[in-house]
């Protein structure tokens, strides 16, 4: 078989990680940004509940959770497995990301917000996710180069991604070697290109960015 | 301002600690600010004055007593109410860094008071224009001295039409040229006969402007007086050390 053939074989399942990880990317801002604006507020149970997921995801490895939602809770498909694995798991870490940005910004902007008779969630909404958007992408984009790279997992719950197309042409051309080479570049590539956006979003946000740290560092 | 006279804030038998209440700030605290003064608190280092005015609008709480604001008494349901009623300018200014200098003006009179996006923009305006700045308008704080950005906060102040406004040493994060500035604008509000309560080490300053001084010692204002009576006859030997420590340099 041709070092082409096996490349066009492969690739045929990249859709599958093309759909997943826009999907994963959007749930784990959501569950991100609510969960770090709950556990910012530091209200004891709440925080101390927060804390608890994220410690225990921290030593879990996704393919565990994978796993273990597959045999347990029936979702209807492997992809909604897929999704809810990934989204547990890589939720919790932008979860740490949007807490340590709010942390980030000074205590006088809640105090100005206060002030003006403001609630904690219009202050959250309006003052704080739009000043901490800015710092948090470079590293919201390197999370999601980990959710790229853990989309090799989800062909063990059944999904026919790229994965799953390997083994199938290892089964038939005994060559695992050339085929994990192909599936090596091909995840380099598409990494680099996330990688290629985030430090152009980084890059345009970060004259913003400065005139921010301008301001903190007159205040 | 008819109503001037009237009691505006009053504090009842108010305590409040720091560090496991080795820190006092108020020790059976009780006094009342009258409406339309202003009213300098000074004091040394550590003394609480800014815990003091940051529990007037809840940014602290209080241990026992209680605070009544126009009749109100400061609590948790009542607090958005009466934050809405006292503006406050912070020592660091505190404006949003992602807003123009209008925005910063706008937003608390558009999503607090629920004003209409035009008056707030008219209103803040024509307060941008009495601090000297509205043609800085549309520039973001991080574009303005440290001046300015003091300027803008006190704009910010005014644009939610506030009974009382505190003031949490608003010049001392400032260059010394800048102090001015700020200064004759607080004057200025003085004048009008708002009612402002001002923590300040700015002595010259409060030896103008004020109407009352008080000089906040181990959780009590051990000396409340005019500003001729506190600096030239002070009744209270540590309010003496103090002037001329600071002011008869």
């Amino acid at each position: 078989m041709h070092l082409h053939e096996m490349v066009v074989y492969i690739t045929r399942g990249i859709g599958i990680t093309f759909k997943l990880v826009p999907c994963v990317i959007v749930s784990t801002l959501i569950v991100g940004m609510i969960l770090g604006i709950l556990r910012f507020k530091n209200i004891k149970v709440i925080s101390q509940i927060i804390d608890l997921y994220v410690t225990a995801i921290r030593g879990i490895p996704p393919l565990v959770i994978l796993m273990a939602l597959y045999f347990t809770v029936k979702l209807g498909s492997s992809f909604m497995t897929a999704f809810v694995a990934l989204t547990i798991y890589h939720g919790a870490y932008v979860t740490e990301i949007v807490r340590g940005g709010l942390e980030a910004v000074p205590k006088g902007q809640m105090d100005a917000g206060k002030s003006l008779g403001l609630g904690y969630m219009r202050i959250m909404a309006s003052v704080y996710i739009p000043q901490i958007m800015l710092q948090i992408i470079p590293t919201l984009c390197g999370q999601y180069i980990l959710v790229v790279k853990d989309t090799t997992l989800v062909s063990v719950v059944g999904l026919q991604d790229i994965m799953w197309n390997a083994k199938e042409l290892i089964a038939v051309t005994y060559d695992p070697i050339r085929v994990y080479f192909i599936i090596g570049v091909l995840y380099f590539v598409v990494c680099f290109i996330i990688d290629l956006i985030a430090s152009r979003v980084e890059k345009s946000v970060s004259g913003r960015y400065q005139a921010q740290l301008a301001e903190k560092g007159a205040q | 301002m008819s109503e001037d006279g009237k009691v505006l804030v009053e504090f009842k038998n108010v305590d409040k600690r720091f560090g496991g209440g080795k820190i006092i700030v108020m020790d059976d605290f009780s006094f009342s600010f009258t409406k339309g003064e202003t009213h300098i608190i000074c004091g040394r280092s550590g003394a609480g004055k800014s815990t003091l005015i940051r529990c007037i609008n809840a940014l602290e709480t209080i241990d026992k007593g209680s605070i009544i604001i126009e009749g109100q008494e400061l609590g948790h349901k009542t607090m958005h109410d009466i934050r809405k009623k006292v503006a406050m300018v912070f020592q660091d200014f505190n404006l949003f860094p992602h807003m123009s200098v209008l925005e910063n003006v706008t937003f608390g009179p558009i999503r607090s008071l629920k004003k209409k996006k035009e008056e707030a923009i008219e209103s803040g305006l024509m307060y941008l224009d009495r601090v000297g700045l509205r043609d800085r308008a549309d520039a973001k704080p991080a574009q303005l001295s440290g001046g300015q950005k003091q300027r803008v906060a006190i704009a910010r102040a005014l644009n939610m039409h506030p009974d009382l406004i505190l003031f949490d040493e608003p010049t001392s994060a400032l260059d010394p040229e800048m102090v001015g500035e700020v200064l004759n604008i607080m004057k200025m509000l003085s004048e009008e006969g708002r009612s402002m309560i001002v923590v300040t080490h700015e002595m010259s300053f409060a030896k103008e402007a004020a109407d009352k001084i008080s000089f906040l010692e181990n959780g009590k204002f051990i000396e409340t007086a005019d500003p001729d009576t506190f600096f030239d006859h002070p009744k209270h030997e540590s309010v003496k050390k103090f002037i001329d420590q600071v002011y008869n340099k």
